[in-house]
């Protein structure tokens, strides 16, 4: 008679085991940097894409013969949409009661913000800043971007463009100041 | 800048910027962490009350199977896990029980085992471990077998007791501790291919390149994911990248 513990027998690596892995290393890095991007930081970015590649695993059986990559930037565009509705709540709480302690120093932070083109695409409305990440830093073409953000390809070419005209605007007008 | 800037001005900084800003974001390996949410089940809030009042009804034994229910969430096993009532039909019979447990672990079956006997030439890999130092290719009697090395993952210098020494925190968030003095030979399962990644590249931008069945020897030994089967061979083998 020989004794087991049974947290070893679990660690044992199964074909389910290699499936994850499979799907972490050839997307971890990659879609934790266009969660980053899209976050407009890091917190979280991991966070999302774990949350992504669980709910990927637990439906694995369904996404048999389907391509994973699509589905994942898909699932990641989703989960980085949800830290952003649940930032925007906290943020109009915070600026609330801050309100009456924004001074000076507000003007001086825009100007460093705006000093980098970045800076400046975070100030576009969310979807054309979704469509620009994904355009400009995942290189997909307009059906890849419609397919990641459930939209049509016309909606994503107009995002595009108006972007990148929301773009020129902002640093036209940081740079008169 | 200003309006004399064109659509592809902008769109050259914008890319450059994006990518720039890409590269200086953090990606810890958190494999581990990953894989371990992976194998949990969501909780069931309706499902734990009636378990919680069956248990209260049926004295313990009820809160035994209520609890082995839980365990199990829809009652089918956790993927890649072993319920311990298989576990007391039948185990890995010809599969060494070293190295040490971890220390935290406070639940164990008692199994019967067959006594194991090793194919002739190669060793009974440890259960458990599926990240190892590569550092030969070769042929034992025929078959092809690789020279493995096992490692353990460690988050925190808590994370197990093999982890203890490491500093916090661990940079990226883990690191590999070599839980060995020996190495193991063990057979490769026909079919298999040992993979690399070019120059170490992550995957996600560079595929992983296969090693030619032939004698083979790494100078520095590169550490490789596995998977192994019950009958003790390598069934997947591919060089772990980390950040």
């Amino acid at each position: 008679m020989t004794t087991i513990p049974l947290e070893r027998s679990m660690a044992k690596p199964s074909t389910d085991d290699m499936w994850l892995r499979d799907l972490y290393d050839a997307h971890w890095a990659s879609m934790v940097r266009l969660a980053t991007l899209l976050l407009g930081s890091s917190d979280h970015a991991d966070e999302v894409v774990q949350d992504a590649l669980v709910g990927m695993y637990r439906h694995r059986a369904r996404l048999q013969g389907s391509p994973l990559g699509p589905y994942l930037r898909r699932a990641v565009v989703n989960g980085c949409r949800s830290v952003m509705r649940h930032r925007v709540v906290v943020l109009m709480h915070q600026q609330a009661d801050e309100q009456h302690t924004a001074g000076a120093d507000s003007g001086v932070l825009s100007a460093e913000l705006n000093a980098s083109v970045v800076a400046a695409l975070r100030r576009l409305p969310r979807r054309q800043q979704e469509v620009l990440v994904l355009r400009y830093y995942s290189d997909l073409s307009e059906k890849e971007i419609s397919e990641a953000l459930g939209i049509s390809q016309g909606a994503v070419k107009s995002h595009a463009s108006r972007g990148i005209q929301g773009l020129r605007a902002i640093i036209t007008k940081e740079s008169i100041r | 800048m200003n309006d004399q800037f064109s659509d592809g001005e902008i769109e050259k900084a914008l890319r450059e910027s994006l990518r720039h800003e890409a590269a200086l974001a953090e990606v810890p390996d958190s494999y581990d962490r990953v894989r371990h949410a992976a194998a949990q089940r969501r909780p069931r809030p309706w499902f734990t009350a009636v378990a919680v009042a069956a248990s209260l009804a049926i004295g313990f034994g009820g809160a035994t199977w209520g609890q082995s229910l839980l365990n199990t969430g829809t009652g089918s096993p956790i993927p890649g896990a072993v319920v311990a009532s298989d576990l007391s039909v039948s185990t890995q019979p010809s599969r060494s029980s070293s190295p040490a447990p971890r220390a935290g672990a406070t639940v164990t079956v008692t199994v019967t085992v067959t006594p194991g006997v090793a194919q002739s030439g190669f060793d009974e890999f440890p259960v458990g471990y599926d990240h190892a130092n590569l550092s030969q290719l070769e042929q034992v009697n025929g078959h092809w077998a690789v020279v493995l090395d096992p490692l353990t993952v460690c988050r925190s210098s808590t994370d197990k007791p093999e982890c203890a020494g490491l500093k916090d925190p661990i940079p990226n968030d883990s690191t590999t501790v070599n839980v060995s003095l020996k190495t193991y030979r063990v057979p490769l399962a026909s079919s298999v291919v040992v993979q690399v990644l070019d120059a170490g590249a992550p995957p996600s931008q560079k595929p992983y390149l296969p090693v030619p069945l032939a004698t083979k020897k790494w100078e520095t030994p590169i550490e490789v994911v596995i998977a192994i089967s019950g009958d003790n061979e390598v069934t997947s083998i591919r060089q772990y990248w980390r950040p």
